[in-house]
């Protein structure tokens, strides 16, 4: 039996919870993993907990296609080749800082990045990092930072709107998990 | 159809409209979607299935899935933030005391929140097998 996964931790914990250490009773090892099957898979339904994406390679003259297996919730289909939305996927790299910066001005500004809803940093090698995903890191008006200029009025999958209180706002994101 | 091709998404109501249009001399390279039964349909914006190859991606979620049953070998799937609601869930299913589901109860929705306050799902359509 593996020791010292995650899985085995958990197992342990519920366990512990319930008085049962060492497994012999209630807590026998098979039905913990049994029971913590079934909540994760209650946790997937209901909160959306996990997510991924996959290529469809459409066959000409076929027009319906079987959904992955284990789907439970659309998100999105898009077209062409894009990068990935979920955050498992840029989690493994951390938090980023300094991905972009761009200067906005005194209205509302849509920041819209690229189509469908994702825009790539060349200096994350490709990873890309969906719009929604993004807080502002820092901003500053000339060299000095400032604090009150601006603010994130709303954001989209694929647009940030920004409004600053003075011209030339350089606005610096974060991509955040 | 080009790699880059525009996908829409249609209501399954709609297919058939888009179905009687025919024959279109249309430049526009535009893909539609649509889902039925457990399926996904794509048809171009003449109504007929896609005649070339292309892909798309899908982004969806799901649960675990044949040979992602927990057990020691096999971690589990979702995020290690999720590790409290699993083990209170687990206690609760294993015991029936109320307690465990109580605070499995508050841990879901706390996390749901928290997720939800970091995603902004515009895109999310309920998993029926065909549109509302």
């Amino acid at each position: 039996m593996a020791t010292d996964t995650r899985a085995t931790r958990i197992r342990q914990r519920v366990q512990d919870l319930i008085g049962d250490h060492n497994g012999q009773g209630v807590g026998l090892a098979t039905a913990v993993y049994r029971a913590l099957d079934r909540v994760q898979y209650r946790i997937c339904e209901e909160a959306n907990a996990y997510e991924t994406y996959g290529a469809i390679n459409l066959v000409a003259g076929t027009e319906l296609y079987n959904y992955p297996d284990g789907m439970i919730g659309e998100i999105a289909v898009v077209g062409g080749t894009h990068g990935p939305i979920v955050g498992s996927v840029y989690s493994r790299i951390g938090l980023v800082n300094g991905i972009s910066e761009v200067t906005v001005n005194i209205a509302d500004t849509t920041i819209t990045f690229d189509q469908p809803f994702v825009k790539t940093y060349t200096d994350l090698a490709s990873v890309s990092v969906p719009a929604y995903r993004f807080t502002i890191e820092s901003a500053r008006v000339g060299t000095s930072e400032t604090e009150e200029s601006i603010t994130i009025v709303s954001k989209t999958l694929n647009s940030i709107v920004l409004k600053s209180t003075s011209n030339s706002t350089v606005v610096k994101f974060l991509a955040a998990e | 159809m080009s790699a880059q091709t525009t996908i829409n998404k249609i209501e399954l109501k709609d297919l058939a409209d888009l179905k009687r249009q025919g024959v279109t001399t249309s430049d526009d390279d535009v893909l539609y979607y649509y889902k039925l039964r457990k399926k996904l349909g794509f048809v171009n914006q003449s109504g007929g299935a896609v005649n070339a190859a292309t892909s798309v991606t899908l982004w969806y979620y799901r649960a675990p899935i044949s040979g992602e049953e927990m057990s020691a070998a096999v971690e589990p799937i979702i995020d290690t933030r999720w590790d409290n609601c699993l083990c209170y869930g687990a206690c609760f299913d294993l015991t029936g005391n109320e307690k465990w589901l109580n605070l499995f109860m508050l841990e879901l929705e706390r996390m749901r929140s928290l997720e939800l306050a970091q995603t902004d799902r515009v895109y999310t359509i309920p998993a029926n097998e065909e549109y509302n």
